[in-house]
């Protein structure tokens, strides 16, 4: 197929606005619908600097490729590594080669490093103490609080996760069924519409971006992301809700595009600011008086 | 026709009478195009695009999906 702009062959087609969009064109496409997401929701400024939570999937890596080819902003790749057996191998390896193709420096921390555990080790500690915790359930808290650690150790002024338009969508529809609407107003382009002191930022360029167009892009600039899929992913009921989804918009396209809008002005129309404190442990502003990570490392026996 | 799964490489072998749009062939074995981008001989392609018999397809997944989800 010929793309709708000019005489190349096509790479994508979108059928939720009937183009199709050579190379070119459609790099063009996304790095403007992000730029346009930014600016509309007001993500980041000219000159500020961008920390990029970088997996090593890619979702986190074109999120990065895009940011940097828009070239407004200072761009900084933040890594964790969980310790996840062989799983991380292919992932360190990948970063590795973004780093050297790109020119882009990451700063890495690790789980052992920080927390004195792997995350395999602190799974099979819960699973002896017969503790009500998931490996998802403790890597995403313990990520979320040393992607903050690093973050401001490196004093970026926002965090970029490469968050997609369906991984939004997909949450939203998970919340929804489960009744559970506070959730709800913490979704859209920023995490956390407040700014809170010792929070910093995250911000979520990719909202408006499909998957396929996120596989689409880094595919087209010549990288081939790993495929392994982590041994802890659970692929239950999310999934099938991601699934039905995507069944959904095969036959009404769009549709991911007009609940990722509904998103966005729920978000702004019942936010709320929650009121914090500073955990009783490690000091770190929290809504609770034992901050999440501090509990789970408590129990796990850690702390 | 030789189409490649490319996470778990499995190889599904779909018999073509003509030329055919790749994403109808997908759609006639189960598969949702929309979870893949498609690759021809290493090239990216469109759903829309129409393949032949003797073409190498790979399809290179875009979510965590397995196949067995939906063959």
């Amino acid at each position: 197929m010929k793309c709708s702009f000019c005489s190349k062959k096509a790479i994508y087609y979108a059928k939720y606005n009937q183009n199709f969009y050579c190379k070119r064109h459609f790099e063009d496409f996304i790095k403007e619908k992000v730029l346009k997401t930014i600016q509309r929701f007001k993500l980041a400024r000219k000159g500020e600097k961008i920390g990029i939570s970088l997996s090593g999937g890619k979702d986190s890596t074109t999120c990065l490729l895009i940011l940097k080819e828009i070239g407004r902003y200072k761009i900084k790749g933040l890594n964790l590594e969980e310790g996840i057996g062989k799983y991380e191998e292919y992932l360190k390896k990948f970063i590795k080669e973004i780093e050297r193709r790109e020119g882009i420096d990451v700063a890495r921390i690790s789980f052992r490093e920080f927390f004195g555990k792997t995350l395999d080790e602190m799974v099979a500690i819960a699973k002896k103490k017969k503790l009500p915790y998931s490996a998802c359930s403790i890597c995403g808290v313990l990520r979320r609080y040393l992607i903050n650690f690093l973050a401001k150790k490196e004093r970026v002024n926002k965090i970029a996760t490469g968050h997609t338009l369906n991984d939004e969508v997909q949450t939203f529809f998970m919340d929804l069924s489960s009744n559970n609407i506070k959730p709800l107003t913490r979704l859209g382009p920023r995490t956390g519409v407040w700014r809170i002191r010792g929070f910093v930022q995250r911000i979520k360029p990719l909202f408006f971006v499909y998957e396929k167009e996120s596989t689409t892009y880094i595919l087209s600039k010549g990288y081939r992301p790993p495929l392994n899929l982590c041994p802890y992913a659970p692929l239950g009921y999310r999934w099938k809700i991601r699934l039905a989804l995507y069944k959904y918009e095969e036959k009404n396209p769009g549709f991911h595009l007009k609940i990722g809008e509904f998103i966005a002005r729920f978000q702004r129309k019942f936010r709320k600011k929650p009121k914090i404190r500073k955990c009783e442990i490690c000091g770190q502003p929290t809504n609770r008086e034992i901050c999440k990570a501090c509990e789970i490392l408590a129990r796990l026996g850690i702390y | 026709m030789e189409i490649i799964e490319l996470r778990e490489r499995k190889v599904l072998k779909v018999k073509l009478d003509g030329r055919k749009k790749i994403g109808e062939v997908l759609k006639e074995i189960g598969i949702l195009p929309s979870l893949y981008v498609i690759l021809r001989n290493g090239k990216i392609i469109t759903e829309e695009d129409v393949v032949e018999e003797e073409d190498k397809i790979e399809l290179f997944p875009v979510t965590k999906f397995r196949l067995r989800y939906f063959l």
